[in-house]
């Protein structure tokens, strides 16, 4: 499913580049991490954008007191606090549509993000020796922790699944990227995405020694994915906003 | 100037259909080195494995030798007058037709087709002993018939919580100590012994190779994935009550899980074995 979604937008868009009479390379930053986009006018409303962003430089935000079980796997031996660092994870293309009202810098913007769900990486540290001992074995995959650490993320697929996500976006914006006139410009935009339900994802181990991000079940880890829900849940949206700096190429 | 430009632009799409990686497993193997050499060789009058056949043998009588497809050979010696069989294993070399056994000793007999044959068998310590006795080739050939070595195991125990842990081989002391400091019964003799190797033959044995060369022999049939074997009864308690394994191939390993339960215990669980082909 994933292939045939980039491989269809991919299809759709190389003609539309390959026409554009103008294009712009922009380079962004904001709180959909650090991107690179082509911009092109599509006559005199409207620019098609497509790009790719990753989270960088954004600080972490850690949580001390994460409540987790003692022992992993059951939730009825007690629980111990550790603390939960979480950082923006965002790794994932884009392809926008700007609308331009009146022909000038204001804009409305529709599209949408496609790619990995991650939204927050997270590290829980100091966790009980047990946890580097054993695990929750999901699919195949082995959960444990690795000197007190295990590697978990907040993952919102939006209308994707699993870890492949769909985020619709909506929002205004400030600026033109492809401008005839002038060789660069600026562009700020402000919006949203939709998120969907978020779920708490881990690193696991396959049989065969794979490593990959598997998907924690509810009943596994007892308070602690009703802990986690209880921030997740208010993250239905996620504000986005960035600015960008654009060259014309042509 | 501007052909250029769009060329680069659509380029900066490619990355795109680039990411969609196909999933590839693994799973083919080179044929075992020893199939054309494999099989059963059963002395005359003795059913491997059963003790009143056997006890009707003098110690030191071989019951049964299997030659696996890898070069792997597991003797049945009878080692007192009640008629208990001691498995020996080992690796086996061919110069024609005979066999010679490390740390055993030699066979030599015709090996060209199953039936009877007549079977000379020198004991590295003692003197030679010609045997009638049947000669079973493989009856047929699968992937999975070949001596895998035990690279890791997964445990997964179901009892008042739910874990997993994963094991470097399969070491029965170790296992048995997590079973105990996870709150599940486990027998405290326990031998100090690994599981180094399963194997799989086309004569439908299943052979658990452990490290101090001693092995256990049980009867399986292959249905498609389903593994079907009996279990034989274990004096350290490690019996897992299931006579089904299931046979997975990835990234060129062979994953054999065995579901069950131990017994007398209320534990269940399954047991996964991280399989490389040995030779």
């Amino acid at each position: 499913m994933r292939s045939f979604l980039l491989a269809l937008a991919c299809i759709a868009l190389f003609p539309v580049f390959a026409a554009a009479q103008h294009m712009s390379i922009g380079a962004g930053y904001g709180t959909d991490g650090m991107t690179v986009e082509l911009n092109t006018s599509i006559g005199q409303y409207v620019s098609l954008r497509a790009g790719y962003g990753k989270a960088a430089g954004i600080p972490s935000y850690t949580i001390q007191h994460i409540s987790v079980p003692l022992h992993p796997g059951n939730a009825d031996w007690g629980s111990v606090e550790v603390p939960l660092q979480m950082r923006l994870g965002v790794n994932e293309g884009h392809l926008l549509l700007n609308i331009h009202p009146g022909q000038g810098p204001f804009h409305f913007t529709v599209g949408g993000y496609l790619g990995n769900a991650c939204l927050i990486n997270g590290e829980f540290s100091y966790l009980p020796s047990d946890y580097d001992a054993i695990g929750i074995d999901v699919d195949g995959y082995l959960v444990k922790a690795k000197n007190g650490v295990l590697k978990a993320a907040i993952y919102a697929p939006g209308f994707g699944k699993g870890a492949f996500a769909v985020k619709p976006y909506v929002g205004i914006g400030f600026g033109r990227a492809v401008r005839a006139d002038r060789r660069m410009s600026f562009s700020i935009d402000i919006g949203a995405q939709y998120l969907g339900k978020s779920t708490l994802w881990a690193l696991g181990e396959g049989l065969t020694g794979k490593t990959k991000m598997v998907q924690i079940p509810s009943d596994a880890m007892g308070n602690l994915t009703d802990k986690i829900s209880s921030y997740t849940r208010y993250l239905v949206v996620w504000p986005t906003i960035n600015a960008h700096f654009y060259v014309r190429l042509f | 100037m501007k052909t250029i430009l769009r060329i680069l632009t659509l380029s900066f799409l490619l990355p795109l259909l680039l990411s969609c990686n196909p999933v590839s497993n693994d799973t083919d193997f080179d044929d075992p080195a020893f199939l054309q050499f494999a099989g059963r060789l059963t002395p005359k009058g003795v059913m491997p494995g059963t003790k009143a056949s056997s006890s009707l043998l003098p110690v030191g009588s071989v019951t049964s030798i299997e030659l696996t497809e890898s070069g792997l050979y597991a003797i049945g010696i009878v080692t007192d007058e009640a008629g208990t069989i001691d498995y020996r294993t080992g690796k086996y070399s061919v110069t024609d037709n005979v066999y010679t056994l490390y740390s055993m000793g030699t066979l030599a007999f015709n090996n060209s087709v199953s039936g009877q044959v007549s079977l000379i068998y020198t004991p590295l310590f003692g003197e030679t002993q010609q045997i009638p006795a049947e000669f079973l080739k493989p009856k047929s050939t699968n992937k999975a018939f070949r001596t895998w070595m035990v690279e890791k195991t997964r445990l997964t125990v179901r009892g008042w919580t739910v874990v997993s842990a994963d094991f470097k081989g399969c070491d029965l002391a170790e296992i048995a100590e997590f079973l105990r400091n996870n709150g599940n019964k486990a027998p405290e003799d326990v031998p100090n012994l690994s599981v180094s190797t399963i194997t799989l033959t086309g004569t439908e044995t299943m052979i658990l190779g452990y490290s101090d060369n001693s092995a256990e022999l049980n009867e399986f049939s292959l249905n498609g994935n389903v593994l079907t074997y009996t279990w034989a009864e274990r004096p350290d308690g490690f019996t897992f009550i299931s006579d089904k394994a299931v046979i997975e191939y990835r990234d060129g390993k062979c994953l054999l899980t065995i579901d069950g339960y131990i017994r007398d215990s209320t534990t269940s669980g399954s047991v996964t074995f991280v399989l490389s082909p040995m030779d």
